[in-house]
């Protein structure tokens, strides 16, 4: 029997053929096939590349069952190091637009790592300032304002 | 001010994200590294008050419980997913029984103290 296909559609109007137990990892785009089978899925706040990252990892992650139970593609082990791969070769404005890929689509496993990506990088930051100049964050505080959070916030390290 | 330098495509698309995304990057951190975050930029100012786990390592300095204390009563998260204590340096009783109070004021649900006591 044929696997069961669906197609995605990206921003730019590119469509994906994705297999459907792929796409699923997704909860939002479960739900939408089950309310409208047969039909192709516009995700108009995607882009092609972001989408097509994205359905690089659903297919790592999905759980096949092709008839001789279920079976995972990948050990454990190996996902958790191909994951760790995965974000490490991503640069920091895709990552975060994959990140809300995964927090749009409903992507658990993905968000997960996306985030721990993200907390990693911040935990490498040596103070602030370097946070800010990482993810382009603007200081929008006084030095008078920034002094008053750090006397509120005496938590020593 | 000094920060305001844009390179490459220096779109700040983390400040965006809805709270409860930043708190969930922010659970995986070192509450000391988590409250840092709180001098980055006003949007950032109150997100580390909602992380649903905390992380507290005490390791070579004396522990001012007091000061803690007043920081963690602006900790407003109402469920707490997971409390983990390290403590490297000797620390009291009273001090470890405040902790486990404050974790089950918020309902944690799961506990982590890891403490070592050395002879000085």
């Amino acid at each position: 029997m044929s696997k069961k296909m669906i197609v995605l559609k990206s921003s730019e109007g590119v469509s994906f053929v994705v297999e459907e137990a792929v796409a699923r990892q997704s909860k939002i785009i479960s739900f939408l096939v089950e309310e409208f089978p047969d039909r192709e899925l516009p995700l108009t706040n995607m882009t092609s590349e972001i989408l097509r990252k994205t359905i690089e990892y659903c297919k790592k992650h999905v759980v096949e069952d092709d008839g001789g139970g279920d079976s995972s593609s990948s050990s454990s082990g190996d996902l958790k190091e191909w994951d760790v791969k995965f974000v490490a070769e991503i640069d920091q404005p895709r990552l975060m637009d994959l990140l809300m890929a995964a927090n749009y689509l409903d992507i658990p496993s993905l968000l997960d790592v996306t985030c721990q990506k993200v907390a990693d990088t911040i935990a490498a930051c040596n103070d602030e300032k370097e946070i800010r100049a990482t993810f382009n964050i603007e200081n929008d505080f006084t030095e008078e304002e920034v002094e008053a959070i750090r006397m509120e916030n005496q938590y020593p390290i | 001010m000094a920060d305001k330098d844009k390179d490459g495509d220096g779109v700040d698309s983390i400040t965006s994200l809805p709270d409860e995304i930043l708190q969930h990057i922010l659970s995986s951190l070192k509450t000391a590294t988590a409250i840092k975050t709180s001098t980055l930029s006003k949007r950032w100012r109150h997100v580390w008050f909602g992380t649903p786990s905390l992380y507290l390592v005490w390791m070579g300095h004396d522990m001012n419980f007091d000061s803690i204390n007043k920081t963690l009563a602006r900790y407003t998260a109402r469920k707490m997913t997971s409390f983990q204590l390290y403590s490297g340096k000797n620390i009291g009783a009273p001090e470890i029984d405040r902790s486990i109070e404050l974790a089950m004021s918020r309902n944690v649900e799961t506990m982590s103290l890891d403490i070592r006591f050395s002879d000085e």
